[in-house]
């Protein structure tokens, strides 16, 4: 299986060759494709076997599996999104690009649990985004095959498996719960103003900085030991309200992770050394990338590209989402 | 795999109460607990029927994972048969 980093040259005769392909790159590099069947997004930064990379010539590559059956694409605006999971296979698994900073994308990051058929199939994904420098200025695109990029619309690939094939959709989330205070909200969204600790009220963006909290660390939600993660975006002090790169849900009790010494070492302590071998596709973050300084650092040869959020089922954030492909 | 009716008790007791079985499938865990916190915010016989109603088309549609059954081996017990 195709599934590393080549140039576009050597993309374009696999797409012209009727090769079907999940691909990450630069918008510069993915605008030079040809039409054909293949999916992707824009994104400069990977995981490769050599470590972390940022690059906008080269395209990571991810061939459809062989044991496909059947494979469909669809698009979604933030108006069609909840249909997502009624249009997986009824074996099978589904990959999704959002492009970041979209309606879609926030549709998604804040409806996907209410969503009909929520996690009934496997879903994974990511959010597309651009080169760091050009945060503003470009904006991150989806592709679905034609050649033409998208901007506000979420491309997905639905792939069917055989009766003895299944998907599952996994994470590694190296931060767990500290042992600190317990946050609620009063309601769903990108960024709050209040929040409630240890059952009182506050200004949450006071509460951080009187108490010198790492914004590196995510806030950290335990859902039946699932470890699911929302980070900050940005602590306005001005403004009295704090900014999170995905949404914070009403109800959900969340705590501030527990401080990780070594990103790279922690990674390797939970992960089994083998896993890079029955990965199918994975993606990893890009604050992990920043805050861990990957740049160069491989973990255990798992590759692919380094995102602006991740996708097992709904959003995540510093988090490593993967899907293995098992004979049952 | 046959999967309980959802008039099995034990699906409302799931929805009800924030279990700490160690369930292996990923969606599992998140749609539990998605489900237990729509419970705890509306907290109607009516919204417990429609969270027991999604959680076993949710075990329906995946009861031929291997790790789904084991899930559901862990809530019913070895009753619950391949």
């Amino acid at each position: 299986m195709k599934q590393h980093m080549y140039d576009v040259k050597t993309v374009g005769q696999w797409i012209q060759n009727g090769e079907r392909l999940v691909l990450a790159g630069d918008e510069k590099v993915l605008n030079q494709l040809p039409p054909g069947s293949w999916i992707g997004g824009t994104i400069p930064y990977f995981m490769t076997v050599n470590g972390g990379l940022f690059s906008q010539e080269k395209i990571y590559v991810t061939q459809m599996p062989d044991s496909a059956t059947d494979v469909k694409v669809k698009t979604y605006t933030a108006d069609t999104i909840d249909q997502v999971y009624l249009d997986a296979p009824p074996n099978g698994f589904s990959i999704i690009i959002l492009p970041a900073f979209s309606k879609v994308h926030a549709a998604f990051a804040l409806n996907s649990p209410s969503f009909e058929g929520f996690a009934t199939s496997p879903l994974v994904g990511w959010i597309s985004g651009v080169s760091l420098d050009e945060v503003g200025q470009a904006a991150p695109k989806t592709y679905a095959g034609n050649g033409s990029s998208r901007a506000e619309q979420a491309v997905v690939c639905h792939i069917e498996l055989p009766p003895t094939k299944a998907a599952d959709v996994q994470i590694i989330n190296i931060f767990q719960q500290g042992d600190g205070d317990t946050i609620t909200f009063a309601s769903d969204g990108f960024s709050a103003e209040e929040a409630c600790v240890n059952g009182q009220p506050v200004n949450f963006a006071s509460y951080i900085q009187q108490n010198g909290i790492d914004t590196r660390l995510p806030l950290v939600a335990n859902l039946h030991g699932a470890m699911i993660n929302t980070s900050f975006q940005q602590v306005d002090l001005n403004a009295k309200k704090v900014d999170f790169y995905a949404p914070v849900f009403a109800g959900i009790e969340y705590r501030v992770a527990r401080p990780v010494d070594n990103y790279v070492n922690s990674f390797q302590m939970m992960v089994p050394t083998d896993l890079g071998k029955t990965i199918y596709f994975s993606c990893n973050c890009i604050l992990n990338y920043l805050y861990a300084d990957l740049e160069g650092k491989q973990l255990l040869g798992i590759t692919g590209p380094i995102t602006f959020g991740e996708v097992a089922y709904q959003l995540l954030n510093q988090t490593m989402a993967y899907v293995v492909i098992e004979d049952i | 795999m046959q999967i309980p009716g959802a008039r099995n008790p034990l699906w409302k007791e799931l929805i009800r109460s924030e279990s700490e079985y160690a369930f292996e499938f990923l969606a599992t865990k998140i749609i539990l607990g998605r489900l237990n916190l729509k419970f705890r915010l509306n907290n109607s016989p009516e919204e417990l029927d429609r969270c027991v109603y999604e959680l076993v088309a949710f075990f329906e549609k995946n009861s031929h994972v291997p790790k789904v059954q084991n899930d559901l081996k862990l809530i019913f017990g070895e009753g619950v048969r391949n």
